[in-house]
């Protein structure tokens, strides 16, 4: 890819003085990035990382935004969005232990990534309200294909920056 | 998701083993791949030795597979000899896994490692018989998935850098079914998933 044909870090990603933002609303998109798609269109659970997948929120991002992460290195990934809505509030593991997801407002920046992205949100895992940094197999592995459904492709159209 | 759902999720779990074992019954008619590598994959099988038997194996279990009368029940519709070219293929793209970088997908995920890429690379081998995967990639998770897909259902078996292996089917729609498999029995998993898919 040429320098020319990179595009430049859109201000809105930048944080300009603004706090995370927990207000999420069901029909709020977000957006996620794959390498490849199948046959469908569509990403599979082994497309997904959980928990805490990172995904750009839609109320201060454009989809492609997604695709600016350590520029210009997955500008010719897909993009792929679902709703907040879409997220299971629970799943139990066979054992009865119960696991909760929530989407949380996280905006990073340097030194935690080379550039500020104030859209960036993560899904995280709960047991008993606190955070789950790994989850049983079982349930990490159900929660990402079923996170995996609901990801549909962004057209092209919409890429725009 | 309430629990409700989980439930009835488990229910439709159980009905699909059921039906699994019954497809199981079906496809014991297949020709048994005798070269077949089995049991734990460990780095010693990467010899030289290793690696030929690895290549008669491919090639038996080709022709065995061209010869099977289960062949007309895959959920695959490439002809054979496409079939086993796609596969082989596949496997070269595990190979090629050790060129990817700490965090190739941006999201911090890891390669897949040597443990992960043989025993994805088994599974491809016992699949030959059984089904042949629509793509196989680098899991976000850390590790190889191989899946599997018609039209609307979407199935694949994921081995982790850990050692663990887990599977999914899933119509888009209900709540995804998911099981632990074990190295031994990857073809039980195959053969599930092609009666998911065929269903």
């Amino acid at each position: 890819m040429s320098a020319s044909s990179i595009p430049n870090y859109p201000r809105e990603l930048l944080w300009n003085g603004r706090q995370p933002d927990q207000n999420f609303e069901a029909d709020e998109l977000l957006f996620y990035r794959a390498k490849a798609l199948d046959e469908r269109g569509k990403v599979g659970s082994v497309d997904v990382m959980c928990p805490n997948t990172s995904v750009n929120r839609g109320k201060y991002s454009k989809p492609v935004h997604v695709l600016y992460a350590k520029l210009p290195r997955f500008l010719n990934w897909h993009v792929l969005e679902f709703h907040v809505g879409d997220i299971p509030a629970e799943l139990q593991h066979p054992d009865g232990r119960k696991f909760q997801f929530v989407v949380v407002h996280d905006p990073v920046k340097p030194p935690i990534e080379p550039d500020e992205n104030y859209a960036h949100s993560e899904v995280r895992a709960l047991q008993n309200q606190q955070s789950c940094k790994r989850l049983p197999g079982l349930v990490d592995k159900q929660i990402r294909q079923f996170l995996a459904d609901r990801m549909e492709r962004v057209p092209a159209e919409r890429l725009d920056p | 998701m309430t629990l409700a759902a989980i439930t009835r999720n488990s229910a439709t779990s159980t009905e699909d083993r059921t039906e699994h074992r019954g497809q199981r019954v079906v496809s014991a008619m297949r020709t048994q791949v005798v070269t077949a590598p089995t049991g734990k994959v460990c780095a010693e099988q990467l010899s030289p030795i290793a690696h030929l038997g690895k290549a008669l194996g491919w090639v038996v279990a080709f022709i065995t597979a061209s010869t099977s009368p289960s062949a007309n029940a895959r959920a695959s519709t490439w002809p054979q000899a496409e079939a086993g070219n796609r596969i082989s293929a596949f496997a070269e793209i595990v190979d090629e896994m050790t060129d990817l970088d700490a965090d190739w997908n941006g999201y911090g995920s890891e390669p897949p490692n040597e443990f992960a890429r043989e025993v994805a690379k088994q599974i491809l081998l016992d699949a030959t018989t059984v089904v042949v995967p629509s793509r196989v990639t680098a899991s976000a998770q850390g590790g190889v998935g191989i899946c599997f897909n018609l039209k609307d259902k979407y199935a694949d078996i994921e081995v982790f850098n850990s050692g663990e292996i887990l599977a999914t089917t899933s119509d888009g729609k209900t709540v995804p079914a998911v099981w632990e498999v074990k190295p031994s029995d990857s073809k039980g998993a195959l053969e599930r998933i092609v009666g998911f898919l065929n269903s």
